[in-house]
């Protein structure tokens, strides 16, 4: 009850805090900028709604996410290529027979 | 004269709907602004009522006055963005960065005052805007129109579409909801 008391006025006061507050006010390019947005709210505009759907910025995230994820795991894996190539220089090497022999052989015939 | 603008506004006559924004935008900022607590989002509501207020001004069909309806729109408007918010504030919380406006009350304390009372007064907006946002929509309405822009009971009455006594019941409730969070907020102060 004493509590209740001491409190009261606290309660009043804040209650009353509004009392005197100022309006606030528009700023003064407010028309401006109105019919700025109202000409940009004219325009047609086909996917807006798309990107409006809440559940899907997130998503959008996650997958962003995950992309960079993957392309940098693939950057960091240690690099093969070099093997790749050369084996696959020896095979065409192979294929179309032109080891150093039937090269000169081939220059030769061609004299 | 005001059937006149009105018949001028419906025809998009676009001198008239400039003195209509000029007329108008400070009492929508306000109002705005006392729903939301925050100058960005009360600015770019304020243009939302206008641009609503420029579609529609050809379905008005002057049952009450401009002032009224506007009123209305704004009310809706700020309504439903709390709404909205409200919905989004999950994803926000993890997303965006917290847009409450704390410099935004400095609009509201006047420049006469001298700076302990101005941070005094700060602190307790501050607490009663906390109560305020816990109202239910219609005593959040009511209270807001009364206190920020010191509308009438009968005028709140009409922008709310609703009859006299029930304003007088949701203003009686709005009081007794705000005295309970401020008696719980400062019995845990102490």
């Amino acid at each position: 009850m004493e509590t209740n008391k001491n409190l009261n006025p606290e309660i009043e006061k804040t209650l009353a805090s509004l009392n005197n507050i100022q309006k606030t006010k528009a700023d003064p390019f407010f028309y401006t900028r109105l019919t700025a947005k109202l000409e940009r709210e004219q325009e047609p505009r086909v996917w807006h709604w798309f990107f409006d759907i809440p559940i899907l910025r997130p998503a959008l995230m996650l997958l962003f996410a995950v992309i960079n994820l993957f392309t940098l795991m693939n950057w960091m894996q240690p690099k093969t290529e070099n093997n790749s190539i050369s084996s696959t220089t020896e095979q065409f090497i192979e294929e179309y027979e032109l080891n150093e022999t039937n090269y000169t052989l081939l220059v030769y015939n061609e004299e | 004269m005001d059937r006149e603008f009105i018949q001028q506004l419906k025809s998009g006559d676009e001198p008239a709907f400039k003195t209509l924004v000029e007329r108008h935008k400070d009492n929508v900022v306000n109002t705005c602004f006392g729903f939301v607590n925050n100058y960005h989002d009360a600015d770019d509501l304020a243009q939302d009522v206008f641009i609503e207020v420029f579609r529609s001004i050809g379905s008005f069909n002057e049952d009450s006055k401009l002032s009224t309806w506007i009123y209305r729109i704004a009310v809706n408007k700020s309504l439903d963005f709390i709404r909205k918010t409200k919905r989004k504030k999950r994803w926000s919380e993890l997303f965006r960065v917290d847009s409450s406006d704390d410099k935004s009350i400095d609009n509201w304390i006047p420049h006469s005052q001298t700076p302990d009372l101005a941070m005094e007064q700060k602190e307790r907006i501050n607490i009663l805007k906390q109560a305020i946002d816990k109202l239910p929509p219609n005593q959040k309405a009511a209270f807001t129109l009364h206190k920020y822009e010191d509308l009438s009971y009968q005028e709140i009455a009409e922008v709310l579409t609703t009859t006299l006594s029930s304003v007088e019941s949701l203003m009686h409730r709005a009081k007794m909801n705000l005295k309970k969070f401020l008696k719980s907020y400062y019995e845990n102060k102490l």
